[in-house]
């Protein structure tokens, strides 16, 4: 996600009229056409900004490309500077006053940066590297505008990692069709820079800064090296193979994969004064947006009453419409149902209950009951203890209340006895619910639920 | 007419602004104040809105108790014919006893006591045996008329014997009154 979201960087030297792009084995070379004031023509520029963008294949949404990219020697100014070693603490506001001192251009005016140079402990030694400000502006304006974010160092350092030992004493010849770029490097950084014509007296110059190697690379660099071997040893660079490959592209490219920290050339300004500059003119558009948001969401409670009012209003009254019409029919009807079920007396439990409970040889010669929860019941049993027993099961089974036998006669022959029973069903809600059992599955079985 | 002094001028200037400043005050408070009279009465609606969602919830539990109590008794009390109830019942109870195996007898109908919500009474009188009986008294709240047994009476028939003889009385409800007044609540 971390690497989707951080697309591989892009490595870019700049020369006066030419950039190279290379990224992931593939680059492009583009010419930077100047104009009379000596500024990168807006034809140029924008056709440069397309090209890149392509190469990027960014997307509008992904964060800026890191760019690293390497300026050519020319207008590159180098100055050794010794600081108190005390001073490291802010080094920078150190070389800021020298380098006030020392460069023709104020540091606010200049593109600047350094490196601390190996030394004793007492004193802090350091090169100060400074490119006019506009250059290095130019250049980052171009960039950002194709998507990237633009870091700044010199070209010659990333061809000087090129070579077998880079910090030995030597010299490296960037050949190009526009002039020669001689650097001289010691200890791993540059200590002198010479620009030359294509056809200047090289020869001197390389004799005038010193014995050692010199690395060539750059697209004139088969002629330089002619010219130069009965001179000094010279050895050419390695150039990685298409465009946009050269060997500032290629250091640039080692130095990052290395993870080494470089010599940045950066636009250092004064800390400026914590000031609010703040402008109406400029944000007019905004403010108006923003008052417009502001009285929107004062009237909106006002336009919500004004809008919904009349349709809340319908709706109340339809919901109180039907509420009055359910009220007038639904009411009604479950009040009378509810009423006739409650008043619907309980025949079937009730005989229900006497059959469960007479005993065996009940002779029936009727029965009554009525909706107050009366009834009467006239027969003949064998005995008198059959009479008593089925009272008794009757007032058990919590049905009735208390059944009253209201006469018990035997009969001359003595083989019966006739009698009359009463009993009255308690109000619905204290009588007890019946189990009823399906007749067809216990068919002349006593319930188990009755006594 | 003469023309007006740059003093006059100034103080004529000086007065429309005073008089504009004035007007849209007093303009803007009286619509603020009829936003708010109109924000209130829709607050107020809202509300109303509210306690009606709240009060109407127990319409749909009595609504489906209604409906279940019509599919127990088989009918809808506000679709009977006041003019034919009485009819249609007594033929019910006919067909009814006929078709559960009870011999009817003799059927009585008179006018039922207004003052108890009755349209009318019938008197049942038939004949069977038991089980026919039973299922007929069984049958004979679902027949699908509002109707309240009133009593039942039950004898042995001496001279068939294993037949019952059914005397039944039956009251006819009336749901018309009951709509005019308040329904007791049983």
């Amino acid at each position: 996600m971390r690497e989707w979201l951080n697309s591989p960087p892009v490595f870019i030297e700049l020369g006066r009229h030419t950039l190279r792009a290379w990224r992931e084995g593939a680059g492009l070379e583009l010419p930077l056409e100047r104009g009379a004031d000596g500024k990168i023509t807006a034809a140029a520029r924008d056709l440069a900004v397309a090209r890149l963008q392509m190469l990027l294949g960014r997307k509008r949404w992904q964060p800026a490309v890191r760019a690293v990219c390497g300026l050519g020697a020319s207008g590159v100014s180098l100055r050794r500077m010794t600081v108190p070693a005390a001073a490291k603490g802010d080094l920078e506001g150190v070389l800021r006053l020298q380098i006030e001192g020392e460069f023709p251009l104020p540091p606010d005016s200049l593109a600047w940066g350094w490196r601390e140079l190996p030394g004793d402990a007492a004193k802090c030694e350091v090169l100060v590297a400074a490119v006019r400000k506009e250059v290095v502006e130019e250049y980052a304006a171009l960039l950002t505008a194709a998507g990237m974010n633009p870091e700044f160092t010199l070209a010659a350092l990333a061809r000087n990692v090129l070579t077998p030992s880079p910090a030995a004493a030597q010299l490296l010849l960037e050949a190009g069709a526009e002039g020669l770029e001689l650097v001289a490097f010691s200890g791993g950084l540059p200590v002198a820079v010479r620009g030359l014509p294509p056809t200047g007296p090289l020869e001197k110059a390389v004799a005038d800064l010193g014995a050692g190697t010199v690395y060539v690379s750059g697209p004139m660099a088969e002629l330089v090296s002619a010219r130069l071997s009965g001179q000094a040893t010279v050895r050419p660079l390695p150039v990685p193979a298409g465009a946009g490959g050269s060997a500032a592209t290629a250091g640039l490219e080692k130095i990052v994969a290395s993870g080494e920290t470089f010599l940045r050339l950066q636009i250092r300004t004064q800390p400026a004064r914590l000031a609010v500059k703040f402008s109406f003119r400029e944000h007019r558009t905004q403010l108006l947006r923003v008052a417009a948001l502001l009285a929107l969401l004062l009237l909106l409670p006002y336009a919500e009453a004004l809008l919904f009012r009349p349709l809340v209003a319908r709706k109340i009254a339809a919901f109180r419409s039907e509420q009055a019409r359910f009220a007038a029919v639904v009411v009604p009807e479950l009040d009378f149902l509810q009423s006739l079920k409650q008043t619907q007396p309980p025949y079937l439990d009730a005989l229900y209950v006497l059959a469960q409970s007479a005993p065996p040889g009940l002779h029936l010669d009727s029965i009554s009951l009525n909706q107050r929860g009366e009834v009467a019941l006239k027969g003949s049993l064998q005995n008198g203890q059959q009479v008593t027993d089925f009272r008794t099961k009757l007032i058990a089974s919590g049905f009735f209340g208390a059944p009253t036998v209201e006469e018990q006669t035997p009969t001359p022959d003595r083989q019966k006895v006739n009698f009359r029973l009463s009993a009255q069903w308690p109000p619905a809600g204290s009588r007890p619910v019946l189990k009823l059992e399906s007749p067809a599955a216990n068919t002349n079985q006593p319930n188990p639920h009755l006594p | 007419m003469r023309p007006l002094t740059p003093s006059e001028r100034r103080t004529i200037r000086y007065a429309s602004v005073g008089l504009a400043i004035y007007l849209a005050l007093f303009a803007g408070w009286k619509a603020c104040s009829w936003l708010g009279r109109q924000r209130a009465d829709y607050l107020r609606l809202v509300a109303q809105g509210r306690q009606l969602k709240v009060a109407v919830q127990p319409f749909a539990d009595q609504a489906a108790v209604v409906k279940k109590l019509m599919e127990e008794f088989h009918f809808d009390p506000a679709a009977l014919a006041r003019n034919s109830v009485v009819a249609d019942a007594s033929a019910a109870i006919q067909k009814a006893a006929q078709g559960g195996g009870l011999q009817p007898g003799p059927i009585r109908e008179s006018a039922g006591r207004a003052a108890n919500k009755e349209l009318a009474t019938i008197q049942f009188e038939g004949t069977g045996q038991v089980p026919a009986v039973m299922a007929f008294l069984q049958r004979l709240p679902t027949l699908g008329f509002p109707m309240l047994v009133d009593s039942v009476q039950i004898s042995s028939d001496p001279m068939r014997p294993g037949q019952m003889k059914l005397n039944l009385t039956v009251k006819v409800l009336d749901f018309d009154q009951w709509k005019k007044t308040e329904a007791p609540h049983a």
